[in-house]
């Protein structure tokens, strides 16, 4: 179970997170929703322990996330960039093996345990066709589920995925998101940064609202997304009944 | 991974390739030497002419290119990869100049006469302290304009600097021998060079073992590799202090040595499938043979005045670097 206590962070006097709380129960899928610059990502920083908490604090199984070593860390949770960056041209197979790289020594080969969650990552993120392609020539889209496949490979405990369906197409979308639902099973969770509220209110099972640094509003789905938490946060008018749109995409069954 | 086959083979075909080299740079000079009977006679320590040529000139000199090379194209390997910037070798981002102008600081105050170990230790402090200024001039992901601006900048400070001291060398020889090395030469080296350059540079070797996963790693940018369990500040503290020992101790025997971090572990980045990690290895070797073939060639090449190593270096390299600019224009701009 990770939970974030009350955390702040300040950068340059400025508060970018402000007495922020949530948890992340076993088996969760749970959106992190708000309006560009409202913190989203720099929570999800602190929540991962990439960026270190000015006030409060995040805590993973009842430790706090600062006081776990580096590499233990590193395979009980994952996080992915929003649109990280590729250096080398790197075949799609290599990067998703770096996911491995927490479980391996420095001078291990990848073992059948390590071929047996590449595969499956790649898989899942149906990057298959990709494998051998030179992962800096990939569309945004492309590169995404790639990334994805990178934490997937890892076979975490805690996913951590900021923004992973903004530069995919429709069925691809819909495919991540399924690949997180399943993926929060068991002892897994998963925390996402979504901007699409629609996938937010089929996917996942609790929501976190976020506004200039603050929650604004937690809990289940319907009452997250009401009309008036739209509105004030938004600024928009809500149809009724998001979620269950009548025009809403489903997935082909291929 | 369809050219796995090939990748295990690399390895060993440098070293067999190294190897011949370093037996060919013995062999091959201004006199010839008949490898087994100079050998037996430097073994049995009677004082025929050959085996003191190859005990006093051959084996120092064929040492410290091999050592010297691997280091170049090994710190060429690593600097790439911890900037993640093909363009980012030692020469290139002042790491070797740094070390020349303090090496001609040591040289020209003479302190080395009666010290010798200061020139090694002077030439590392150079190396470290340009690596250091243009890191915080263009680290992070700075863009390759940024990062060559900033290692013209600091080669044109260490230029400007062995440049005043040659301003102001008391006698015209003086002036001859500061240029002479910095044109970097392998000639006249005795076993002491050796010696001397050897602590250094295997431990600033010994600083790179294990970071190749961690350089793979760093190929996703600095903040997913920390999220995989890498800490970049250690990461980066540790391949400049490595960079810096390694390439110090080798201009601080042979001068400056342009091109060879460069061009080596680019031409090698295909074979290993691009991976920063497993190109340190053979990035070594490939220097090593780089610098070997490279100080054969200056034997060779027939010409009044001897060729200076260096040099020979520069010309082919700089080519080369215009080349892989033209290129990186077209990938990146």
């Amino acid at each position: 179970m990770l939970i974030a206590h009350s955390v702040g962070i300040i950068r340059n006097n400025k508060k970018l997170v402000d007495n922020v709380s949530l948890t992340l129960n076993a088996g969760e899928l749970v959106g992190l929703i708000g309006p560009n610059g409202a913190g989203k990502s720099t929570l999800l920083n602190a929540v991962a322990g990439l960026t270190p908490c000015d006030e409060g604090d995040v805590t993973l199984d009842g430790t706090s996330i600062k006081r776990i070593p580096a590499t233990k860390r590193s395979r009980l949770l994952s996080w992915v960039a929003q649109s990280g960056p590729v250096n080398w041209p790197l075949s799609v197979e290599r990067i998703v093996t770096l996911g491995r790289r927490p479980h391996m020594g420095a001078w291990q080969k990848p073992g059948d345990d390590d071929k047996r969650a590449i595969d499956a990552a790649i898989a899942a993120t149906d990057c298959d066709a990709l494998r051998q392609q030179d992962a800096t020539t990939l569309s945004g889209g492309e590169r995404t589920r790639m990334l994805l496949a990178r934490a997937l490979a890892t076979e975490p405990t805690v996913l951590l995925a900021d923004e992973p369906v903004a530069a995919l197409d429709l069925k691809h979308q819909l495919q991540t998101m399924s690949v997180l639902r399943s993926f929060s099973a068991d002892d897994r969770c998963c925390l996402v940064v979504l901007h699409d509220l629609s996938l937010a209110a089929r996917y996942c099972d609790r929501l976190y609202l976020m506004q200039q640094g603050q929650m604004v509003a937690d809990g289940i789905t319907a009452d997250v997304l009401s009309a008036e938490n739209l509105r004030n946060v938004y600024g928009v008018e809500a149809a009724p009944g998001l979620g269950e749109l009548p025009g809403g995409w489903r997935m082909a069954d291929d | 991974m369809s050219n796995a086959p090939a990748n295990r083979r690399l390895p060993v075909i440098l070293c067999v390739v190294v190897a011949l080299l370093f037996i060919a740079s013995l062999a091959i000079g201004r006199e010839p030497l008949p490898l087994f009977a100079a050998l037996g006679s430097w073994l049995r320590g009677d004082d025929a002419v050959h085996g003191i040529i190859l005990s006093q000139i051959r084996i120092p000199r064929a040492l410290i290119a091999l050592f010297a090379g691997a280091s170049l194209g090994l710190c060429g390997a690593a600097m790439q990869g911890l900037l993640r910037n093909p363009l980012a070798s030692p020469g290139l981002v002042g790491s070797a100049s740094g070390a020349a102008f303090f090496a001609v600081f040591v040289l020209y105050f003479g302190v080395s006469n009666t010290m010798p170990w200061v020139l090694p230790i002077a030439a590392m402090c150079g190396a470290m302290l340009a690596t250091i200024i243009v890191y915080l001039m263009a680290g992070r992901d700075a863009s390759i304009t940024t990062l060559i601006l900033a290692g013209v900048a600091v080669n044109a400070l260490a230029t400007a600097g062995m440049s005043l001291l040659l301003n102001l060398a008391p006698s015209p020889f003086a002036v001859r021998e500061l240029v002479l090395w910095t044109l970097g030469d392998i000639t006249d080296r005795s076993m002491a060079d050796f010696w001397l350059m050897i602590p250094t540079t295997i431990a600033g070797w010994l600083l790179l073992v294990g970071v190749g996963g961690q350089l793979d790693t760093l190929t996703l940018g600095e903040r997913t590799a920390e999220s995989m369990g890498v800490n970049p500040q250690r990461l980066r503290w540790r391949v400049f202090i490595a960079v810096s020992l390694a390439v110090g101790a080798a201009v601080a025997t042979v001068g400056m040595i342009g091109f060879v971090g460069l061009v080596v572990p680019h031409l090698l980045r295909p074979y290993v499938g691009y991976q920063p990690g497993r190109l340190l290895m053979v990035s070594a070797l490939g220097g090593a043979a780089m610098l070997l073939a490279a100080d054969i060639g200056v034997r060779i090449i027939p010409t009044d005045t001897p060729l200076k190593v260096g040099v020979l270096t520069a010309l082919v390299g700089a080519p080369f670097f215009l080349r892989l600019i033209v290129q990186s224009r077209r990938e990146y701009v």
